[in-house]
């Protein structure tokens, strides 16, 4: 039983990891593309666009370096294992983006308000429907990975590429409304695309940040561990519960009383009973510290 | 020892907020004297206060944040944010000296067409003495604190202090018709801050991965093997958890003794621990038998 669920996990990650590859690399041409043709053609809202690239170029790095380490257990440099590298990956692409959406958004209010309206060449608008196009096939075959795997990291992968696709489809319109005389509009175009790129930054920080101070995962979570455990004969009281995530995996740290009359090796019994317990019913589990108290 | 570290808590914020100060005026000061003067170097150097000025910022709010004592929501403490803090801090000056090099290269190869005033010598010597205040200021709280975001603060104005040297040099050397000396000079420091703020940064994100702490364990491991009632100690695992060290033990006791003594002998653990180290944030015990093989 245990070897099937390995090998089905090991498939997992395999198939995971090639996705993200995929992505990784498409995301990259995208984005370089997009920058070229931005800066050619002086579309800043193109521009602004490639750092929606930019952020699937990162997220599909950590993905695949989430995906790599997490194969790695615990080992003596880091006794807690790699879980964390995914939120770190996250906290600077949180702060690239705002970089990013501050540069970009500085620029673009320069334009709005100082700077000479030009024709935007009409290649700008074919850069927007190929990043539209690429975008959304990438989109399809993430949705139909995520069917089959069932992973939060690529299906979450997906909604960027479906975000890049929205902001090219408004660069699209944009463009075509600048050649009606709409001045200005490219530039406010990037300015909205600034503001959203910045909101995505500072969720990706806050989220990031919240699980490396390590956040308890949520009340229900926990009230249902509590339960679980209550309910063991031999235990008297839950305590109290710290229980945090490491990457995909929940780590607990269980204060719990018992009889004192015990021997510590009938509670070694108890302590394997524990464990078992929680294993069969959270999904990923870390380690379980157990503390009499 | 309570009181002397609730002074160096409310100094420690203190020096922070100085420190803002510092940097916001010197930010204003090289802007003006730059224009001034009509020096390339100093108005870049500007940049780098005001990246200063950022940082302190996130300094700042993490050392609010810090102090708030464990509850549900984080239950092993906020004292992390203080590496993400530095982590960022660091970052923000990697990208900050990449900017310094950039420019630095470019002024090397465009060359310069107008010699810089000498009045922003003064100005340079006025921001380095500046500069050095605020490192000097910042060094003993942190030390003390051992107060990762303050020290990660004092590094960015140590460095804003070799910056602002090399801006002196600069302007000296141009003004005595030695053109390259100033641009080489310019570029070795660019690289030497680029360095030490990227070990500073590798350092932060290895603490919120949590490495361990070798020294404290073997201490430790010895005290606890010396505690009546210890048969031996299984296994240590230590992070940080902000200022301080979070350990998990695993202790294996006699077969027959029962957890009442058990809990008498974790009450020695930890009485034993607090007295001898002073950097423990909380010690967590794990009882087993003792296995014979």
């Amino acid at each position: 039983m245990l070897n099937k669920k390995t090998n089905h996990q090991k498939k997992c990650v395999l198939c995971g990891r090639k996705t993200s590859w995929v992505d990784m690399w498409s995301s990259s041409v995208l984005m370089f593309f997009k920058l070229a043709v931005g800066f050619l053609t002086g579309s800043r809202a193109l521009i602004a666009s490639s750092v929606y690239s930019l952020n699937d170029i990162l997220s599909s790095i950590a993905v695949i370096l989430g995906l790599k380490l997490s194969e790695k257990p615990v080992d003596e440099e880091y006794p807690y294992g790699y879980g964390n590298i995914e939120y770190v990956v996250s906290i600077f692409t949180g702060v690239v983006l705002l970089i990013f959406s501050i540069v970009i958004f500085y620029e673009s209010i320069n334009v709005i308000f100082h700077g000479e309206h030009a024709r935007i060449h009409w290649a700008a608008s074919v850069a927007a429907l190929v990043s539209i196009f690429i975008n959304e096939i990438l989109y399809k075959y993430d949705l139909c990975v995520v069917k089959h795997i069932n992973s939060p990291a690529i299906s979450s992968q997906a909604q960027h590429h479906q975000a890049d696709t929205i902001s090219s489809v408004v660069v699209f319109f944009g463009l075509q409304l600048d050649r009606f005389g709409y001045y200005h509009l490219d530039a406010l175009v990037a300015v909205f695309e600034t503001l959203h790129i910045a909101y995505l930054g500072v969720e990706m920080l806050y989220h990031g940040s919240m699980s490396l101070m390590e956040h308890s995962i949520n009340k229900h979570k926990v009230n249902s561990i509590k339960t679980l455990v209550s309910r063991i004969p031999d235990v008297q009281e839950v305590k109290n519960i710290k229980a945090r995530q490491i990457g995909r995996d929940i780590w607990v740290d269980l204060y719990i009383s018992v009889a004192g009359g015990k021997k510590i090796d009938e509670t070694d019994e108890i302590s394997v009973n524990i464990r078992n317990i929680l294993s069969d019913s959270i999904k990923y589990l870390g380690n379980v510290h157990i503390i009499f108290v | 020892m309570e009181a002397i570290t609730k002074n160096c808590i409310s100094c420690g914020k203190r020096v922070s907020v100085f420190i803002l100060m510092i940097n916001i005026f010197l930010v204003l000061f090289k802007a003006y004297f730059a224009i001034v003067s009509y020096s390339d170097a100093l108005f870049a150097d500007a940049f780098e206060s005001l990246n200063n000025v950022i940082i302190t910022i996130i300094v700042l709010i993490s050392l609010w944040i810090t102090e708030k004592g464990e509850n549900e929501k984080f239950p092993y403490g906020y004292g992390r944010v203080e590496f993400i803090a530095s982590s960022l801090a660091n970052f923000l000056l990697v990208i900050a000296s990449l900017g310094f090099l950039y420019v630095s290269v470019q002024m090397t190869i465009v060359g310069r067409e107008i010699v810089p005033k000498p009045i922003a010598i003064f100005a340079a010597a006025v921001a380095f003495f500046l500069n050095q205040i605020a490192f000097h200021y910042g060094k003993c709280p942190g030390e003390k604190l051992k107060s990762p975001a303050i020290l990660a603060n004092t590094r960015a104005n140590k460095l804003d202090a070799y910056t602002t040297l090399v801006v002196m040099i600069a302007v000296i050397a141009s003004n005595l018709g030695i053109p390259r000396v100033d641009h080489l000079a310019a570029i070795l420091i660019g690289l030497i801050i680029a360095y030490e703020a990227l070990e500073g940064m590798i350092l932060s994100v290895r603490e919120l991965m949590g490495i361990p702490y070798r020294d404290e364990e073997q201490k430790i491991k010895y005290l606890v093997s010396e505690i009546k009632g210890v048969r031996c100690v299984n296994s240590i695992k230590s992070r940080s958890v902000g200022r301080k060290i979070w350990i998990d033990i695993e202790i294996a006791l006699e077969r027959e003794r029962t957890i009442k003594e058990g809990l008498i002998i974790i009450r020695n653990v930890k009485d034993c621990l607090a007295e001898k180290l002073n950097n423990i944030n909380e010690v967590s015990v794990q009882l087993v038998s003792e296995r014979t093989f």
